[in-house]
């Protein structure tokens, strides 16, 4: 428990800290890093780019990130790529979008695509937690530590499903998720912490799969984002496939070749051209160029799309070009140096990119995971926004919205529904996350049913259903019948995918390995987790407990921490738990107490000038 | 929780009022967030982190609140118990001739834009705006809350008026 942050800064608490890191879980490469007074970048064979690659052969191994790449042999294994660009996404949704990847999907049960090998079936989320697990390992292994806990970074634009898909994937690998965080956001927050600058930015993200814009004002510590937009298939791949069909015009010779390798061609041009003004390759006796003329061609439709992005995003923000300080590069496609040219002129304004566009997201994450830790002391506050409307399905097929996007998160907003038959005792809520009208052009984040309403006449019934957004943006449903107070009357069903339940089964499966490694880690994070328990309220108590508790309620708490403190010497995690709960549990109105107080001294007769 | 039971104007220790100060608004949000934003419990108790969930929510929603101008006036009619009837219609005369007019201006203008024309009924909306807010803020002062509510329907026509004004201004 933090008890509201106390620090003592004198006193030092080295074994309380936590190993904790941020990862970019990238389309096509992946970074972790983690940051204790400076950057430390986990490398992968020296390489700090993991590619976001698995490939499984054909006996059922598994290679992840450079070895897959290395190891992948057609005839012996199938190598997956960019699976970030299927993730939380159904089988419908992406024969609708028809993505160019040359994934082997097959549809399974509830929708989901998955990839069937040698009778196997692998879902996004468990090639994505191949991905996590490996970073993990490569962490663990490199500080000879177990690993507390992860900040991820997701696009911002992504919806409620992938950012979920996210999440699952990561509690497969065993990663303890402490949030999170938008890839745009993350980067202003290395950028801001780096520069010590003040002002109006945009974040322009550019990656591998995804295209992301964000507006934030950055002041002293605080990260406001004021609007976000994108597209979660607009990225460098696309790129990649115009100058495939580009070559494929061009020279007829590149048909005989797999899809696969042509666009490893048309990436390696890509990546040549950078600073050339032409750049050729031989292939097989066959040689061919690109122009930097005939690139431009090539891409300005694409680069169009971002521009578009960034106007409406400017447009949500309420700001105009010449609030604007700076534009940030993020993402290895920002390396096209056209797009720093065009950007300059649109938006007369420096556009910079001196973090490694590459690496400033990992950057932003790894601080966030050290700030939310506690390891890091710095005051710092990221305020984020939802990026996409939640709306309900109402009559006819239309989207009501509920939380319009650009609403600063977490936010509850409750809604009341009733029932349109005499007698009714089942309500059916369709969940919509998206912009357009029709419920068809929207993304269906589940459907909730509400039972057991008592029974009465049409109209009756008053159902309050509270939607509430979480700081990573993940909505949770509540519902009670005002009546009779009935809360506990929902059932999800998600639209396609996994269920909660399903997640815990295969949380299940891959944990019944090693069973005495994992109950000493076990006890290990159990006696850290009770140390720092201990060591937050003692803080609290001393500054204030004599204040806020009467000698009575002072001495029960001080109880429950002694049985606390002795349980600690016994390698009993459950125990332990029981006793941080007991703990817990005693010192809940002490928390409140403090909460409430807290308010008082923060607003109560303070006048603008005080603040500001 | 003492915090979740304040109305909003309590929550950011403001007086009840039509007019609310942005700046200072911004300021105390800032402030509030910095104290229970979720990620500010990340290490706290289960309890902790969802009192925090709850009062961060609550800081935002008032936010969203008390910074429209719209959902300001509606919230303090309904901290004062007002029974806001959506079936009231509005009959003053003078008023429904005057959104007649504004909409055979509307259509037009969807036909023919002409930036003078705009210009000059945008004027015009904006100082029955700055009217209607003005008659509001002297209904409060004298607790009259039906004047109050009859003109915020006043109200919601003209800003929509503007905004659609803006809108045809800038295409």
């Amino acid at each position: 428990m933090s008890l509201l942050q106390i620090s003592d800064p004198a006193k030092s608490n080295d074994d309380l800290k936590k190993f904790v890191v941020g990862i970019d879980l990238g389309t096509t490469n992946s970074l972790i890093a983690s940051y204790d007074s400076q950057l430390i970048i986990y490398d992968d064979n020296d390489s700090e780019l993991i590619p976001s690659v698995v490939t499984i052969h054909n006996n059922g191994d598994l290679s992840v990130g450079e070895t897959a790449v290395i190891n992948s042999d057609n005839n012996k294994s199938t190598c997956l790529t960019s699976i970030k660009r299927i993730m939380g996404l159904s089988y419908t949704d992406i024969q609708n979008l028809n993505l160019k990847d040359d994934l082997p999907l097959i549809k399974s049960d509830n929708d989901l695509p998955c990839i069937n090998i040698n009778n196997k079936k692998y879902s996004a989320i468990d090639i994505s937690s191949k991905i996590l697990l490996h970073l993990r390992e490569l962490a663990e292994t490199k500080e000879n530590k177990s690993l507390d806990g992860a900040v991820i970074t997701v696009p911002a634009y992504f919806n409620d499903i992938q950012r979920q898909a996210t999440k699952n994937a990561a509690k497969l690998a065993g990663i303890n998720v402490l949030r999170l965080l938008n890839e745009p956001t993350a980067a202003a927050l290395a950028y801001g912490l780096e520069s010590n600058e003040t002002g109006s930015f945009i974040i322009y993200d550019f990656g591998g799969g995804t295209f992301d814009v964000s507006v934030l004002t950055l002041e002293k510590g605080i990260f406001k984002v004021l609007s976000t937009d994108g597209n979660t298939h607009l990225g460098g791949d696309d790129i990649d496939y115009a100058i495939v069909d580009w070559l494929l015009d061009n020279y007829a010779f590149l048909k005989k070749y797999k899809p696969i390798e042509i666009k490893k061609y048309a990436r390696l041009l890509k990546e040549s051209l950078v600073d050339k003004k032409s750049i050729s390759i031989d292939i097989d006796g066959n040689s061919i160029s690109l122009f930097d003329n005939d690139f431009l061609k090539i891409i300005t439709p694409i680069l169009d799309k971002t521009f578009d992005i960034v106007k409406n995003a400017l447009d949500a923000s309420n700001l105009s070009k010449k609030d604007i300080k700076n534009i940030i590069l993020v993402g290895g496609s920002t390396r096209i140096h056209y797009i720093k040219n065009i950007l300059e002129k649109k938006f007369s304004c420096n556009v910079l990119n001196d973090i490694d566009p590459d690496k400033v997201v990992a950057h932003g994450a790894a601080i966030q995971a050290s700030v939310l830790s506690g390891n890091n002391k710095e005051n710092i506050l990221l305020l984020d926004v939802l990026p996409l409307s939640l709306g309900v399905e109402t009559y006819g097929g239309l989207s009501e919205k509920v939380i319009l996007r650009n609403t600063p998160i977490p936010i509850k907003l409750r809604k009341t529904f009733t029932t349109f038959k005499d007698g009714q005792s089942k309500l059916l809520i369709n969940i919509i996350q998206g912009e357009r009208e029709l419920v068809s052009d929207c993304n269906s984040l589940g459907e909730f049913i509400l039972k057991d309403i008592p029974s009465m006449v049409a109209g009756g019934p008053r159902i309050d259903v509270d939607f509430q957004i979480d700081a990573d943006g993940i909505l949770s449903v509540s519902a009670t019948e005002t009546t009779t107070g009935n809360s506990s009357m929902i059932e999800v069903k998600p639209s396609y995918g996994l269920s909660e339940s399903d997640i815990s089964r295969m949380i299940e499966d891959s944990n019944n390995s090693a069973e005495t490694d994992m109950r000493l880690r076990r006890v290990n994070e159990s006696i850290v987790e009770g140390k720092r328990v201990i060591y937050a309220l003692e803080q609290a108590l001393d500054s204030d407990g004599r204040d806020l508790l009467s000698p009575d309620e002072y001495n029960r708490i001080s109880d429950e921490l002694g049985a606390l403190k002795l349980s600690l010497n016994d390698d009993d995690s459950e125990l332990i738990d029981e006793k941080i709960n007991c703990v817990e549990k005693v010192s809940e109105f002490y928390v409140e107490r403090r909460m409430n107080r807290s308010i008082k001294s923060l607003i109560a007769g303070k006048g603008i000038d005080d603040i500001l | 929780m003492d915090i979740l039971k304040k109305n909003f104007f309590e929550l950011f220790n403001i007086g009840i009022s039509v007019d609310v100060n942005k700046l200072e608004l911004d300021e105390k949000v800032k402030i509030l967030q910095g104290q229970f934003h979720p990620d500010k419990y990340a290490n706290g108790s289960d309890f902790e982190k969802r009192l925090a969930l709850q009062i961060s929510s609550h800081v935002n929603d008032g936010h969203k609140v008390l910074g429209d101008i719209i959902l300001r006036i509606e919230y303090i009619l309904k901290i004062n118990n007002f029974n806001m009837d959506e079936s009231k219609t509005i009959n003053d005369i003078d008023f429904l001739q005057e959104q007649i007019e504004y909409s055979e201006l509307a259509e037009s203008l969807g036909e023919n834009l002409d930036k003078e024309i705009i210009d000059v009924h945008l004027l015009k909306a904006k100082s029955l705006l700055k009217t209607t807010i003005e008659n509001i803020k002297s209904s409060f002062e004298s607790n009259d809350y039906e004047a109050m509510w009859q003109d915020l329907s006043k109200l919601r026509f003209y800003i929509k008026n503007i905004n659609e004004l803006i809108k045809m201004r800038n295409t």
